[in-house]
C-alpha cells in the first residue's frame, strides 16, 4: 500500500483502505528507525474522512510522538506524524489530502527542529508542500527587513515539489540516518527504497493521468529509442 | 524482544466521537474552531501547536 492514495485495490472497503495505508507507516518505521511503532487510523464511515497516526482513539485524533530509537535505547529525537485520508471524487478510495512530519528535540513536542507539510487543497498562499525549519538566518531577516517583512526562518515556506512530487515519509527517515542523527536497523535503505518505489510509482501514475499528452510523448521516445 | 504486529488498528468513529476528539484539541490549544481556521488561512499559527491541531480539525473545517 503507497501513500498517495490507499485505493490499491478497488474491492478493499475504507477500513481495510485504511488498515493497510497505516500497516505501511509502521512497517517503514519499525524496519528503519523505531521499534515496536504502532500506527491506528480512525475513520468517520459517513464522511470517508480518516485520520492516521500514533496512539489515535475514536475521541482523540492527536496523534503521539514516536521515538526515534531502537529497542530501548533513550530517543535522541521525536518524529510527529500525521496524515489526513479522505474519500477521492469517485467516492471509492481513500486518497491522502493532508500529511504532516516533524522532528522534535522533546516527547512534548515543545521544541521542533524541522517540519513538513503537505496540504491538497491549502486555503492560504503557501505551496501545497512545503518545509519549515527552527532556528535563525540572518540573510533572510536582512532580506525581509529590505522588503519591510518580519521573514525569521521559522516564519518561511519552502516549496517541497508541489502535489505530484513532493517528498515522502522515507525521504526523512533517510534523512536523519544519513545525517547520523538516529541510528537504523540493519537493511533500512532496502526498506526505503521499497516504500519510496511504490509511492512514487502511484505518483507518476497519477501525473500520467493529469498529463496523458506528455506520457504519450515520452513512451513514443521510448519506442523509437527501442528500435 | 517480541515482536509487534504492523497491523494497524483501525477504529470506526461516529460524527459525535469527532465532534468530541475536535472539541478536546481545540482546548488543549486555547483556540476556537473559529480562530484556528482563521489561522489556517492565513498560513500563520500562532504556536506548533496550534498547526499541529489544524491536522485533527481541518477535515471537518472543510465541510464546514
Amino acid at each position: 500500500m503507497v501513500r498517495g492514495c490507499a485505493g490499491g485495490q478497488e474491492r478493499l472497503t475504507l477500513e481495510a483502505q485504511a488498515r493497510a495505508f497505516a500497516s505501511d507507516i509502521s512497517h517503514l518505521l519499525n524496519n528503519t528507525v523505531t521499534s515496536g511503532v504502532r500506527i491506528s487510523a480512525v475513520l468517520n464511515r459517513d464522511t470517508g474522512d480518516c485520520w492516521v497516526g500514533r496512539n489515535l482513539t475514536r475521541t482523540n485524533l492527536a496523534p503521539a510522538p514516536v521515538s526515534l530509537s531502537l529497542g530501548r535505547k533513550a530517543p535522541r529525537a521525536y518524529l510527529f506524524v500525521a496524515h489526513i485520508l479522505q474519500l477521492d471524487p469517485e467516492g471509492r478510495h481513500l486518497m491522502n489530502t493532508q500529511a504532516t512530519f516533524g522532528v522534535y528535540l522533546d516527547e512534548d513536542l515543545e521544541e521542533m527542529a524541522v517540519h513538513y507539510d503537505y496540504i491538497r487543497t491549502p486555503s492560504n498562499p503557501y505551496p501545497e508542500a512545503h518545509l519549515q525549519l527552527s532556528g535563525d538566518s540572518p540573510a533572510f531577516t536582512r532580506l525581509g527587513e529590505r522588503a519591510g517583512l518580519e521573514s525569521t526562518l521559522g516564519r518561511l515556506h519552502f516549496p517541497v515539489g508541489g502535489r505530484r512530487y513532493r517528498p515522502s515519509l522515507e525521504d526523512l527517515v533517510e534523512f536523519l540516518v544519513v545525517e547520523g542523527f538516529v541510528e537504523a536497523h540493519e537493511g533500512w535503505e532496502d526498506v526505503v527504497r521499497f516504500h519510496r518505489d511504490k509511492f512514487h510509482e502511484l505518483q507518476l501514475k497519477a501525473a500520467v493521468r493529469r498529463n496523458p499528452g506528455a506520457a504519450r510523448e515520452a513512451l513514443e521516445d521510448v519506442d523509437d529509442e527501442e528500435q | 524482544m517480541t515482536p509487534v504486529s504492523n497491523d494497524a488498528d483501525v477504529q470506526v468513529a461516529t460524527a459525535e466521537e469527532i465532534d468530541t476528539a475536535i472539541k478536546r484539541t481545540l482546548d488543549e490549544t486555547g483556540l476556537s474552531f473559529t480562530e484556528l481556521k482563521s489561522q489556517a488561512a492565513s498560513g500563520r499559527f500562532t504556536s506548533d501547536r496550534a498547526r499541529r491541531a489544524w491536522f485533527v480539525v481541518a477535515p471537518v473545517a472543510r465541510r464546514g
